[in-house]
């Protein structure tokens, strides 16, 4: 009678894991609800596009790449808007940065010291980097995501690279 | 080198982790949940999105219309078919569809009898309420000790709006008296003033497949085992129809109502009138022998873009401030009139935005309504009858202007002619008889005369509101829809409306016999009211 049972499709399972950070992560940027849903709304419309990248992902790697996913629709929506567009560097962070890796990077372990790093670098570095790394996208892949030319993304994970060294470099644990 | 990248494979997993565990959550509104719903559904089934050329509409353009349609609807029921949720897509509803009065409450609706009742109208704002008696209000129910000391508190507001309907049956309530003024007023300060304050219309329907039968019966479902919409045919399917804002068939006498916008208000925008502060839908309502006043005394705050005539934040456009006899704002206004005496103290450096009228102060639509009152708002210039938003959108349309517009963009992009239909989606008149009297009142023609209706897509984000009209201001580039729309009985602009201080002997054109006593030489009366 109510006709066959419908297997729960990856976007779906996006949405019901990980709405909550999305619509955080948005409203962050955003600062109001409204504008907060268009740009879940459009990660929404984008994650449909990338679907097959989703489906053997874990919980918390599907709600960290939707945050991904909804922190660059968020950008893109508040430079559309502005009258002076915000440099993706320039957002706001949540994570703390004020101990840098000088002071701590010999306490931890290299795996550690890079988390910190990663914490503190730049959104648009930051983004491309887990994406190629955790994620293992091609840079076609990474380009869909976010909206993107395959050109920046390249660009930005080299600089993303760059960054790391020069991180590096100023803690003393260069190795590359 | 190796170490370094295993390691920064560990660090990234280690921060994905992080993120995605964390905890801090945010709200999701159902609003929300209904477009990603919406959105799911259709791309589950291969509905190309809006924007996107649609392969199969670009082969003919003789039939375009006819197999977009088709295509839409078919699309949209195997969505219904097989997944959880379809989109809601009509955002307008009538209260009853008939205009006489009703001498007994109809089933699922509540009766109200008494000012108590009027009063509990606000403990349920999703309700279904008919007024069965004409209400009278004491100047002692407003004074202290007194059942409504202080003045009526509006019901709804725009943190708790009411989304029920209000059908006042033809009966009148008299004796209000409504202000928001600091101490005297018992309600915390409110931005929407009349006897609602905020309405907010959505209206729609769910269809769902596999809910257990015992949670749709009490949830309101109704199951159908078979549907025929159009061109497709829909198989043991439950079916809720949502409830709307909406106010019809009301009139309020020798009231009072009284907004102030001051340093300790809150928000950015004050909308004041008799029936309500804003409500999206008001037919068949009067004002008489009514005051409106209102008044700011410090600059209004620009806080957001928030739109209540779009229901959706519009960007760097603010209404501050609207008053009306009727209503303050209101998306359409249709067989109204008043005599209201409508008064602002302002001034323009504290109010970025204000629009001023003798029957609202905002609306998008405003078809067969007269206004005979005085409109005095002193400094700041006033917006006559109101002020009517230009390039909104129609919320409904007929197959010959949908076809209209689109043969126009199609002579000048065919992906435009795409475009702009992918907004509408025809209105299966067969799913629901409650859906009928919808479109009735969006239209000045029969119903039963139309082959096809279609109907906008509510949950357009706002850009999309912008670029659809923008579509539609292409399609007639010298202006004239508003008047295309006239000719084709299409409500939609501001027409049959008449200004009775410049037009003292207006004819009432437009005017429907079967709605209006007109009698050559008076005022038109509402007929409902007797």
């Amino acid at each position: 009678m109510h006709g066959k049972e419908n297997p729960e499709r990856p976007a779906e399972r996006v949405w019901r894991q990980a709405k909550d950070v999305m619509m955080r992560e948005a409203r962050r940027i955003l600062g109001n609800t409204a504008d907060a849903e268009d740009a879940v709304m459009d990660a929404m419309e984008r994650i449909l596009k990338n679907e097959e990248k989703l489906l053997s992902l874990g919980c918390n790697e599907t709600r960290a790449l939707a945050v991904i996913y909804v922190r660059n629709t968020a950008i893109d929506l508040y430079n559309a808007n502005a009258k002076r567009p915000l440099p993706f560097a320039e957002l706001p962070e949540d994570v703390d940065t004020s101990a840098g890796p000088d002071e701590e990077a010999e306490a931890e372990d290299a795996a550690a010291r890079l988390l910190r790093l990663i914490e503190a670098m730049p959104p648009s570095y930051r983004d491309v980097l887990l994406l190629r790394v955790h994620y293992e996208m091609t840079n076609e892949e990474i380009a869909a995501v976010l909206g993107l030319t395959s050109g920046t993304v390249r660009t930005r994970m080299s600089r993303a690279r760059e960054w790391l060294k020069k991180q590096e470099r100023r803690s003393g644990n260069a190795e590359f | 080198m190796r170490n370094f990248e295993k390691d920064l494979k560990r660090a990234a997993a280690a921060y994905i982790e992080k993120t995605g565990a964390d905890g801090a959550r945010e709200e999701v509104s159902s609003s929300l949940e209904d477009r990603v719903g919406t959105l799911l559904s259709r791309e589950a089934y291969g509905e190309d999105v809006r924007g996107k050329e649609v392969s199969f509409m670009k082969k003919s353009r003789k039939w375009t219309a006819v197999i977009a349609a088709a295509a839409l609807i078919a699309l949209l029921g195997a969505a219904v078919a097989a997944g959880p949720i379809i989109r809601n897509f009509i955002n307008t509803r009538t209260a009853q569809e008939s205009v006489t009065r009703l001498e007994e409450v109809p089933e699922g609706w509540i009766g109200v009898y008494t000012v108590e009742d009027l009063d509990a109208v606000r403990e349920d704002l999703g309700a279904n309420y008919i007024l069965m008696e004409d209400l009278m209000f004491a100047p002692e129910d407003f004074e202290d000790g007194g059942r409504f000391a202080g003045g009526w508190r509006p019901i709804g507001s725009a943190r708790t709006p009411f989304i029920g309907t209000f059908n006042g049956n033809g009966h009148v309530i008299r004796g209000l008296y409504v202000t928001n003024e600091k101490g005297f007023a018992v309600q915390e300060t409110v931005n929407y003033v009349g006897l609602f304050g905020y309405c907010k219309l959505w209206t729609g329907w769910d269809c769902r497949e596999d809910l257990d039968p015992e949670y749709a019966a009490a949830n309101g479902y109704k199951f159908f085992e078979k549907v025929e919409t159009g061109s497709i045919c829909l198989e043991n399917v439950y079916i809720k129809e949502t409830s709307s804002g909406y106010i019809k068939n009301l009139g309020i006498e020798d009231s009072r109502i009284i907004g102030v916008y001051d340093a300790d208000s809150t928000g950015d925008t004050l909308f004041v009138g008799s029936v309500a502060g804003y409500s999206k839908y008001i037919i068949n309502c009067y004002a008489k022998n009514v005051t409106v006043e209102a008044s700011v005394t410090a600059p209004m705050k620009e806080q957001s873009g928030y739109s209540p005539i779009s229901g959706s934040y519009v960007d760097r456009t603010y209404y501050s401030l609207s008053v009306g006899g009727i209503a303050g704002g209101c998306y359409v206004m249709d067989c109204c009139w008043s005599d209201a005496d409508v008064s602002v103290r302002a001034d323009d450096t504290d109010v970025p935005n204000w629009h001023i009228g003798g029957l609202a102060g905002l609306t998008v639509t405003g078809i067969t309504s007269y206004f005979d009152g005085t409109v005095d708002a002193g400094t700041l210039p006033d917006d006559g009858m109101f002020y009517v938003i230009k390039n909104d959108v129609p919320q409904i349309l007929t197959d010959t202007v949908i076809n209209e517009i689109q043969n126009r963009l199609e002579e000048i992009d065919g992906n435009k002619s795409n475009k702009f239909l992918a907004f509408y989606t025809q209105k299966p008149f067969g799913l629901s008889g409650a859906w009928r009297p919808v479109v009735q009142d969006l239209l000045a023609r029969d119903a039963e005369e139309l082959d096809a209706v279609y109907v906008c897509d509510p949950d357009m984000k706002p850009r999309e509101y912008a670029e659809l009209s923008g579509l539609i201001g292409e399609a007639f580039p010298d202006g004239g829809f508003e008047a295309y729309c006239r000719e084709n009985g299409i409500k939609y602009g501001c027409y049959y409306v008449y200004d009775l201080r410049t037009e003292p002997d207006a004819h009432f054109e437009g005017f429907d016999s079967a709605i209006w006593n007109v009698t050559p030489g008076e005022r038109p009366t509402l007929k409902i009211f007797g």
